[in-house]
């Protein structure tokens, strides 16, 4: 059963803190770790509404930028008085402008991601959540996407810390997909979406195609990427022995096998290439990889291993 | 081909169940199970191409089937032990004694003689082939065929499984006579007997001589290392009825000198324990006076005490029942005379018939007349004599006395043992004059005043003297005396009363109006026996207690004690095959080598090599 990160770290003994909507929705404690928690982005945003993320605008923010020269029309309260009395010249002072981000939080839905005694949509919801949380306390605005076959539903922007409800609902709600081609829905979600910002993907990568199109896709369309690989072990694992029949959980292909023990060897050593593969592909193309095991308590993928992957900072 | 082993019927029915069973068990073991798995893609670059797979893995299958079911083949052949039919030749015929009997219960080892005997004919039974016949005879008191001649040695081995030994002794006489009778009609018959010790007629003399045909023996067991108790009876002691004494026979069956521990108990406990030590062979007696009669069965038991073994466990207890007194019918002739009529009523088991001098003798039989100053009239049986008036054949009349006591009394006689007869004062009497065998229990100076003897009309006992002319009735002595004497006079409770032994033919009295008799064994099991011209007769095969009721009647239960208490029996000798009595032969099928033998060593083989198989999974 799904259950939210918030009350997880509340029934690890933390003290209740917070009277606000969020923390009434998320449990104390954990959420206040959170909000000391920052997305990390390689380029500067640029967005539409004031926030709190540095962006390449000038305006109206509190940290100084530049001086240029005052053209008529310059609003006189921003002229530099220092330089005026010692060049004799009329500069003015251009601080940065803080603005918002898109970030969308793409959750791979097909049926793998269900499988198992411990199915990785859980951990891809509780991240996504985090993460979602982290992006409005910081004002920016945040998608969640759940991809199929195609682009199953859409959470759409939401800013405000107290827009959280939503982004929860919304991700408690996140159907089954029937099957997979999470490639192809990459490719859909890179072309129809007319704002860039970052894109979070939590995926099992269980799709061959992704790494070589799916990403490169999103790259092309100037997303800033970052991958959270959702990892359990037990794939890699046979509960069975003997002579058995192999069904595909999203496929629904069969293959007959009889298990050997070198078979449960090489299965494992592919299950790690697998994995070594992801990462090698992403350091290759310099986007933020996080393997999150499902096995791993919850608060240390977050402020741990999201940390160390560079998806978040304080 | 036939099967030594199971019978056909058992086999075939085993063959079908295991083959279903291995058949059922592979289709079980290649029944596909399916398994979902989350990305079948990590699998595709990890199988081999289908095609070869699937042709491999149909051929392991049957493989794995084939070598199952030659497994299970094997061990069927080996469990059948078929062996070649001949078709040609006589048949032979095997009439074999086994032994059942109580020598056979002594422990050889962890098993016991029968046990081995048991064995040992399996083994000889297996080694039969198509053309043998066989009829298993067990011996113990009597021979008793436990089947009709059998063609399959299996049905001969579940014969010999249910068999148990008895409590008897074997009665090889009738064993061998019983044999002779049923090879008589059989050509090429053979006699195996199956025993610790040869067959002898009568246990003193060797076989008789026996028609031409071949006999053998199965030898079992070693001689000795035993203790027995051979021999225990216990009886009233004469004139105490409130004691009685045990006589007790212990055996050392042994070659080493042993020592042992008695035990006698009674109804409430151990009684008396006796240590032991016998010399080899020594057959130990012994009487044990004062029991208390209040015990109505005692046991004796014998235990060794030093550590060495005793064989034989039937014969290390015995019991024993005191016999019961039964009512006796007296005849008192008397003029009258209170202190005799008051000592006989202490004895509540006599009948008394008061009778007046002269008065003619009633009918109906007596066993003990009083005469009290009277003569004889005519009474045939034993008799106490007062004062007797005239002569018998065992006395004459001495001369009359006056004021005169007993002077010399004969020390350790039953009758005057302390009676202290001489502080009796008599005031009148007579000397009596014993004649032939007449014995002289007390006297006085002047002539002999109490005899005891035997005369044609019976038992006497005799006193010169009427009690009342003297200060003997006065005395506690006197009832004590008469008791005495009537006692010794009947002769009751005077001999020793063994208890029944095992394989002997009892024959007991029946109440009168008793038809029939209902037989408890000491295991329980009941029998209905007839009463035949007033008698019951049965031969008790068990060591233990036996219960007889009367239906109908109103007498009581009666219970009887058997023991073993064979000594012939209890020394556990064994011979070994001799000219006269050799080891059979082996049968004809020991002369070739068992093909079930062959099949269990392949059954071994296959089953290594299959084990081999699933470790290293060749055929998984």
């Amino acid at each position: 059963m799904f259950s939210w990160p918030f009350k997880q770290a509340r029934a690890r003994g933390r003290a209740p803190s917070l009277g606000s909507d969020a923390a009434a929705a998320f449990g104390p404690g954990f959420e206040r770790q959170l909000e000391t928690l920052v997305l990390m982005t390689r380029r500067l945003a640029s967005g539409r509404m004031r926030a709190e993320r540095r962006s390449r605008r000038r305006g109206g923010g509190l940290e100084f930028a530049d001086h240029r020269e005052y053209v008529p029309g310059d609003d006189v309260r921003h002229l530099d008085i220092n330089a005026l009395q010692r060049l004799d010249r009329l500069w003015l002072r251009v601080y940065e402008e803080e603005e918002d981000l898109s970030v969308f939080l793409l959750i791979d839905c097909s049926p793998s991601m269900w499988f198992g005694a411990k199915p990785k949509i859980q951990l891809a919801r509780q991240l996504a959540a985090a993460l979602g949380y982290i992006a409005l306390c910081q004002l920016d605005r945040v998608s969640i996407v759940g991809l199929g076959q195609r682009v199953l539903c859409e959470l759409p922007p939401q800013r405000g810390r107290n827009r959280i409800h939503r982004l929860l609902k919304f991700l408690r709600e996140l159907p089954q997909a029937k099957g997979t081609a999470l490639s192809r829905s990459l490719r859909s979600f890179a072309t129809r979406q007319k704002r860039r910002g970052l894109v979070i993907l939590l995926s099992d990568l269980y799709d061959p195609s992704v790494l070589e199109t799916g990403l490169a896709a999103l790259g092309f369309e100037r997303f800033e990427l970052e991958v959270i690989h959702l990892v359990d072990e037990a794939d890699a694992y046979l509960t069975l022995s003997g002579e058995l029949t192999l069904v595909d959980v999203e496929s629904n292909e069969q293959r007959e096998l009889s298990v050997t023990p070198e078979l449960e060897r090489s299965l494992a050593a592919a299950h790690g290439a697998l994995l070594a593969d992801a990462a090698r592909h992403c350091g290759e193309h310099r986007i933020p990889y996080v393997a999150a095991d499902v096995n791993r308590p919850f608060d240390e993928l977050v402020l741990e291993s999201l940390r160390r992957g560079g998806v978040l900072s304080r | 081909m036939t099967l030594l082993g199971l019978a056909p019927v058992l086999w075939s029915a085993l063959a079908a169940v295991s083959v279903l069973l291995v058949v059922g068990l592979h289709l079980l073991r290649e029944r596909r199970q399916t398994l979902t798995v989350v990305y079948l893609a990590l699998w595709e670059k990890l199988l081999p191409s289908r095609a070869a797979q699937a042709n491999w893995r149909r051929l392991k299958r049957w493989l794995a089937l084939l070598l199952s079911l030659a497994i299970v083949g094997s061990l069927l052949v080996a469990a059948g032990d078929p062996r070649p039919k001949s078709t040609t030749g006589e048949l032979r015929f095997h009439l074999v004694l086994l032994d059942v009997s109580a020598s056979m219960q002594a422990k050889e080892g962890n098993s016991t003689r029968f046990e081995q005997g048991k064995l040992a004919l399996g083994r000889w039974l297996k080694g039969l082939g198509s053309r043998d016949r066989v009829l298993l005879v067990a011996v113990a008191q009597h021979a008793e065929p436990l089947g009709p001649w059998l063609e399959e040695p299996s049905t001969a081995l579940s014969l010999l499984s249910t068999l148990q030994p008895v409590d008897s002794p074997a009665n090889w006489s009738g064993a061998l006579e019983f044999a002779d009778e049923i090879l008589a009609s059989r050509r090429g018959g053979d006699l195996i007997v199956v025993s610790d010790r040869a067959p002898t007629l009568d246990g003193a003399s060797p076989a008789r001589p026996q028609p031409a045909r071949p006999r053998y023996l199965l030898p079992v067991g070693h001689s000795g290392g035993n203790l027995a108790i051979t021999s225990f009876a216990a009886r009233r002691t004469p004139g105490e009825p409130l004691h009685c004494e045990l006589q007790v026979e212990v055996l050392n069956a042994d070659l080493q000198a042993r020592r042992a521990e008695l035990i006698l108990s009674g109804d409430a406990g151990p009684l008396s324990i006796l240590p032991l030590t016998l010399a080899p062979g020594q057959q130990w007696r012994q009487f044990v006076p004062d029991i208390p009669a209040s015990h109505e069965v005692l046991t004796a038991t014998l235990h060794a005490t030093d550590g060495l073994a005793d064989r034989l466990a039937l014969d290390d207890v015995a019991t024993t029942r005191l016999p019961e007194r039964h009512r006796s019918k007296l005849l008192l002739v008397t003029s009258g005379n209170t202190y005799l009529s008051a000592a006989l009523l202490l004895d509540e088991l006599l009948d008394i018939t008061t009778l007046a001098p002269g008065a003619r003798l009633p009918e109906g039989p007596f066993e003990l007349a009083i005469f009290d100053g009277v003569a004889n009239p005519g009474f045939v049986g034993p008799q106490l004599l007062l004062a007797p008036p005239v002569a018998t054949d065992g006395f004459t009349l001495g001369r009359s006395l006056t004021d005169f006591g007993f002077d010399d009394v004969k020390d350790g006689e039953t009758l005057v043992r302390g009676l202290r007869l001489e502080d009796v004062q008599v005031q009148q009497g007579r000397a009596l004059k014993p004649l032939g065998h007449t014995t002289v229990l007390g006297s006085s100076q002047q002539g002999p005043l109490l005899l005891s003897g035997q005369t044609a009309q019976g038992r006497f006992i005799a006193l010169g003297f009427s009690p009342q002319n003297s200060d003997f009735v006065l005395r506690p002595a006197f009832p004590m005396f008469v008791l005495k004497a009537v006692n010794l006079l009947l002769e009751r409770e005077a001999r020793f009363v063994s208890s029944l032994r095992t394989g002997e033919l009892q024959r007991l009295s029946a109440p009168e109006g008793a038809s029939h008799a209902l037989l408890r064994e000491p295991s329980g099991r009941q029998r209905l026996l007839p009463v035949q011209q007033g008698l019951v007769q049965f031969e008790p095969g068990q060591v233990g207690r036996y219960a007889l009721e009367f239906p109908g009647t109103p007498e009581a239960r009666r219970q009887l004690e058997v023991n073993l208490a064979n000594a012939e029996v209890s020394q556990l000798n064994s011979d070994g095959p001799s000219p006269s009595w050799p080891r059979p032969p082996a049968g004809e099928s020991h002369r070739h080598r068992p093909l079930g033998w062959l099949a269990l060593v392949l059954a071994l083989l296959l089953m290594l090599l299959e084990g081999l198989a699933l470790r290293r999974r060749w055929l998984a």
